[in-house]
């Protein structure tokens, strides 16, 4: 924890996040040119989806994203709540449209991506369920971050919630394992490992590291606004108290 | 010209390639342009606040000191 609390302070927060927002901001652009390049210019079409396997490259990585960004609410929040880390619940507040951008477009390409496989845009299988209920969850903690008046007491639900609808994000990733759906099983993150071939792996590698580094670029962004809102908020108190 | 096109087709399913690729870009830099404007925006409001703040807490201080017309004076120039 006393790592964790160098950071505590936001003005070496800021400090730090401007030293890394240009590095992050070229390696997400580098990562996402050579990645869409192989995604659509340089993979082979699948022997069963066709040209359509090219949705595979943006909907698996948003999908991982929008787990990914939950379980870092989920530690924020725990964070936040135990350690009553002063950053916390600025990250997660400032994670969660992340998280929920990502989560959308796994639906919506997800969808787009059913129907030529399917023959249907959406079916209520325990895989797209539970992740419309990920939709549901992040759209919940926005809800309730902007639902107060206090900040403190709307940050403090809102972690609850994120704590709570964790149970969630396994329920996602064993739901092809645990029940019978119309979602494929697992095809890269597997025990006897990857069954997908090397030349999509790579292209859905890179647009994986280039979603990620993308989050890392505009969480850095979003906590630098929270903290000015937060100094504001500060300001305006002082001077309605004269 | 006509390679570009079949390639655009994408054998039939183009109809669902693109607007996977355009939601996207969409949202991807939607929230990316939503999120700087926040900064800039949180950044102008501070910038504007913490001087007239500042001031204020100079003069509040200044006048506890007895330096108050000193300060009304420096700050009137």
């Amino acid at each position: 924890m006393a790592d964790l609390h160098k950071f505590a302070n936001p003005n070496r927060f800021v400090r730090i996040a401007r030293a890394v927002l240009p590095w992050s901001n070229i390696v997400t652009a580098l990562l996402l040119i050579s990645g869409l390049y192989l995604a659509l210019f340089n993979s082979p079409a699948d022997y069963q989806h066709g040209q359509s396997v090219r949705i595979m490259y943006v909907h698996v990585p948003s999908a991982w994203m929008s787990m990914s960004i939950y379980s870092f609410l989920f530690v924020a929040s725990l964070v936040a709540l135990i350690w009553r880390h002063p950053l916390a619940h600025l990250a997660a507040r400032a994670a969660a449209p992340i998280g929920a951008g990502f989560t959308l477009v796994t639906l919506v390409t997800g969808s787009l991506w059913g129907k030529p496989g399917w023959g249907t845009w959406w079916v209520w299988d325990a895989r797209l369920t539970s992740v419309l209920v990920l939709f549901f969850l992040y759209l919940g903690h926005i809800a309730l971050t902007h639902a107060h008046d206090n900040p403190e007491r709307g940050a403090k639900a809102a972690a609850i919630l994120a704590i709570v609808g964790f149970v969630n994000v396994p329920i996602i990733k064993y739901s092809v394992d645990w029940w019978n759906t119309l979602h494929q099983g697992a095809s890269v993150i597997r025990a006897d490992g990857p069954s997908i071939d090397g030349s999509m792996l790579t292209p859905l590698l890179l647009m994986s590291l280039a979603f990620t580094t993308y989050f890392v670029s505009v969480l850095l962004i979003r906590i630098q606004s929270e903290i000015n809102a937060r100094k504001i908020q500060a300001l305006q108190l002082s001077q309605a108290a004269g | 010209m006509e390679a570009l096109i079949t390639y655009l087709e994408m054998d039939g399913y183009a109809v669902y390639i693109w607007p996977s690729y355009g939601i996207v870009a969409l949202v991807l830099i939607g929230l990316a342009v939503w999120s700087v404007a926040g900064l800039r925006a949180t950044k102008r409001q501070l910038d504007l606040l913490q001087p007239a703040v500042e001031a204020r807490r100079r003069a509040r201080h200044a006048a506890s000191t007895g330096d108050g017309e000193k300060i009304a004076e420096e700050s009137s120039q």
